[in-house]
């Protein structure tokens, strides 16, 4: 009995590990926010001088 | 068989040795031993009545044994040797030849004659040893003992007279067979039988129609010749000793209950009552008596409870309770257990504890003349759920220092619940106390599997982590940043917004950082914006290495890199943000970038690869700890009391 349970608990971690390793999950909240296209899209937004330049 | 008549010579009747070897014959008209002696007889004395048994045979009865000739029942002979009398029955055959049919508390042992090899004498055997009877094979010396002629009927195929002492030893042999080596009045062997336990059914035997009319374990009624309390005697013809279950007296059940002991009112009281019945193994057993022993270990006193259990046609089992942990106990024969490994049937048991039990309380009758601070020397064995136990009685008697009598038996574990169960007794089983020494492990058995298993399922988080690698890791995006000489690190021109990126399949994102820095640090303030959707991962990372020298040498503090992990980036068009600081005067030239989609943790594989081996080792631990608990009371304590404390 608890090798079949130990067997489904190995293969939940398994399947666990191979779909955060898929879909890229982390440990810890991420840090989200939103920019709207209003000020993606104007000057001087977050498109500074550097990035036309391409960083260099 | 061939027949010979002779006259009594005490009675003048007639008294036919219808067994050619027979030598003594009881007249039945007048109960004289009456023994051949070539073409005479001669008078033996008067032969005492039968003692009262539980016998289910008679004289004559016939029957047919392994493709033998068919034999009757041409004798009977009683012995006693102190502490209880049992029947031997001759079996003569067709042929002429004959054998022993021993019947002792309901089993039964056909004895064969079988050729006599060199064994030591009497008073050199020692109980317990082994002796080599050749073809029979290896024996154990199970009992030693004298017993005297008590009585006998028919005839038997030695002659000596009533009230002999009879030195005899019982051995014990592989597969269940026996042996008895007799010695007659002397110490030297005379004859050697050897056989196995039988039943009524593998000889071809019926008990005695008035045995059958007994309905099992009925009692016969009777009164303490003390108290007066009513007494049941619920094996009748097998009991020896009641021990009254109102007064506590002693009574001797062969002698019209005469009083041996005035003991006290019992103290005992049992869980499962005196006449309770029961049905465990597919036998139902009555109990019939209740003994309290115990053993003293470094002046520890450790008790327990044996139950004795009966039942006409099985003999006795015990049931003993030890700090409410259960066992049904069942005999072996000592020749089938190898005593310098405690090896039975092939398996090991582990030696537990040694010690000398004594009879503390009795109460109920009991098979053998038991008495209290009776003591014998034991030895258990364990191996879950099963304890092997081997008791030496020593005999006190004069056979000689390791006289006596050794007795192996088996214990299997029972649950409380099957004991309440099988005597319906109200209510529930008291909680067991501690571990018990035999008690089946839960984990046993449960670890090593478990390991395997854990052990497969890390090799294959190992080999997905592996896979993914490969199919994973692909670089979106490398750039060497440089910054301009003298900028401010709050300058715009410090900032740099790297990309588009393109993530093609969801899932992490891994931002690498390599900085030149040396005795510095370089921090980045990031962030991942999508550009079609503007949600915007923020992060930050900072490069960080420091060396130098001091007087325990060389020294180095953090590294030139730095790595972040944005997770769970779904596909689409990325620019990376990404703000410098650092310390003034320690301006970086610039760094390098690497920016690469889905890329497996190690990390991650190694978290999982450790929840997994994470079970078997609690499970480890747990087995640990229970083993611990059983073996705490053992002559052999897995830790010292003290590192438990």
């Amino acid at each position: 009995m608890r090798r079949t349970v130990f067997m489904v608990y190995a293969a939940l971690v398994l399947v666990l590990y191979v779909v955060s390793a898929v879909k890229g999950w982390e440990l810890g909240a991420p840090r989200r926010g939103f920019i709207p296209q209003s000020v993606r899209t104007s000057p001087g937004g977050y498109r500074s001088f550097n990035y036309w330049r391409g960083g260099k | 068989m061939s027949g010979y008549q002779a006259s009594c010579p005490s009675c003048v009747a007639s008294v036919t040795f219808a067994l050619g070897s027979s030598l003594l014959a009881v007249c039945a008209h007048c109960g004289s031993a009456v023994a051949r002696q070539g073409a005479k007889v001669a008078d033996y004395g008067k032969v005492a009545e039968l003692i009262p048994t539980a016998s289910v045979l008679a004289l004559g009865m016939e029957g047919r044994y392994e493709g033998a000739p068919a034999f009757r029942l041409v004798g009977r002979l009683q012995l006693d040797w102190g502490q209880g009398t049992w029947d031997e029955w001759l079996m003569g055959f067709a042929d002429g030849s004959w054998a022993w049919l021993s019947e002792s508390q309901g089993r039964f042992h056909y004895m064969g004659q079988s050729p006599l090899p060199p064994v030591p004498s009497f008073d050199a055997l020692v109980v317990g040893q082994t002796l080599d009877l050749g073809a029979p094979g290896t024996f154990v010396v199970a009992e030693a003992r004298s017993a005297r002629f008590a009585s006998a009927r028919g005839e038997l195929p030695f002659a000596v007279a009533p009230g002999t002492d009879l030195r005899y030893a019982d051995l014990s042999g592989p597969g269940g067979q026996l042996a008895t080596l007799d010695f007659g009045r002397g110490t030297a062997a005379e004859a050697l039988y050897v056989g196995r336990e039988v039943t009524l059914a593998d000889l071809g035997l019926r008990p005695r129609a008035d045995e059958d009319r007994r309905p099992a374990a009925r009692g016969e009624s009777l009164k303490c010749p003390r108290c007066a309390g009513p007494l049941e005697v619920r094996a009748p013809g097998q009991s020896q000793r009641i021990a009254c279950p109102w007064c506590g007296s002693l009574l001797d059940v062969t002698r019209d209950l005469a009083v041996l002991e005035a003991l006290q009112r019992p103290q005992i009281k049992p869980l499962v009552p005196l006449g309770a019945k029961g049905r465990l193994r597919g036998v139902e057993w009555t109990v019939i008596g209740v003994m309290e022993r115990s053993v003293t270990v470094e002046g520890l006193r450790y008790r327990w409870t044996e139950y004795l259990l009966y039942e006409p046609r099985h003999g006795f089992r015990w049931l003993v309770e030890a700090k409410r942990h259960w066992s049904f106990v069942e005999p072996l024969n000592p020749g089938d257990v190898d005593p310098r490994g405690a090896r039975y049937r092939g398996e090991r048991y582990a030696h537990f504890q040694s010690g000398a039990a004594t009879v503390d309380h009795v109460l109920g009758e009991f098979y053998w003349t038991v008495a209290r601070g009776e003591t014998v020397e034991t030895d258990d064995y364990v191996k879950p759920p099963h304890m092997l136990s081997r008791e030496l009685t020593r005999d006190e008697r004069g056979h000689g220092r390791d006289g006596g009598e050794v007795n192996w038996s088996l214990g299997t574990y029972l649950p409380g619940g099957e004991v309440w169960s099988a005597f319906s007794l109200p209510g529930s089983p008291p909680e067991p106390e501690g571990v018990g020494p035999h008690q089946p492990s839960p984990w046993r058995g449960a670890v090593g599997p478990v390991w395997v298993a854990a052990g497969v399922a890390a090799a294959a988080i190992f080999v997905a982590f592996v896979f993914l690698s490969a199919l994973g890791g692909q670089t979106v995006h490398r750039q060497r940043v440089s910054l301009p000489p003298g900028v401010a690190f709050s300058a715009p021109e410090a900032t740099v917004f790297a990309g588009p990126i393109f993530v093609t399949h969801e899932g992490n994102v891994q931002v690498k950082v390599e900085a030149p820095v040396s005795n510095a640090w370089l921090y980045l303030d990031g962030a991942l914006i999508n550009e079609e959707t503007g949600a915007m991962d923020e992060f930050d990372m900072e490069v960080s290495y420091y060396h130098g020298s001091d007087s325990d040498g060389s020294w180095r503090e953090g590294s030139t890199t730095a790595t972040r992990y944005v997770p769970s980036v779904p596909p689409g068009r990325y620019l990376l943000r990404l703000q410098p600081q650092w310390e003034n005067g320690h301006e970086p030239s610039g760094y390098d970038l690497t920016v690469r989609s889905r890329v497996p943790r190690f990390s991650y594989a190694l978290l999982a690869m450790l929840a997994v081996l994470a079970w078997p080792v609690f499970a480890t631990w747990r087995w640990f700890r229970f083993e611990v608990a059983r073996w705490s009371e053992s002559d052999h304590p897995w830790v010292s009391s003290s590192q438990e404390e």
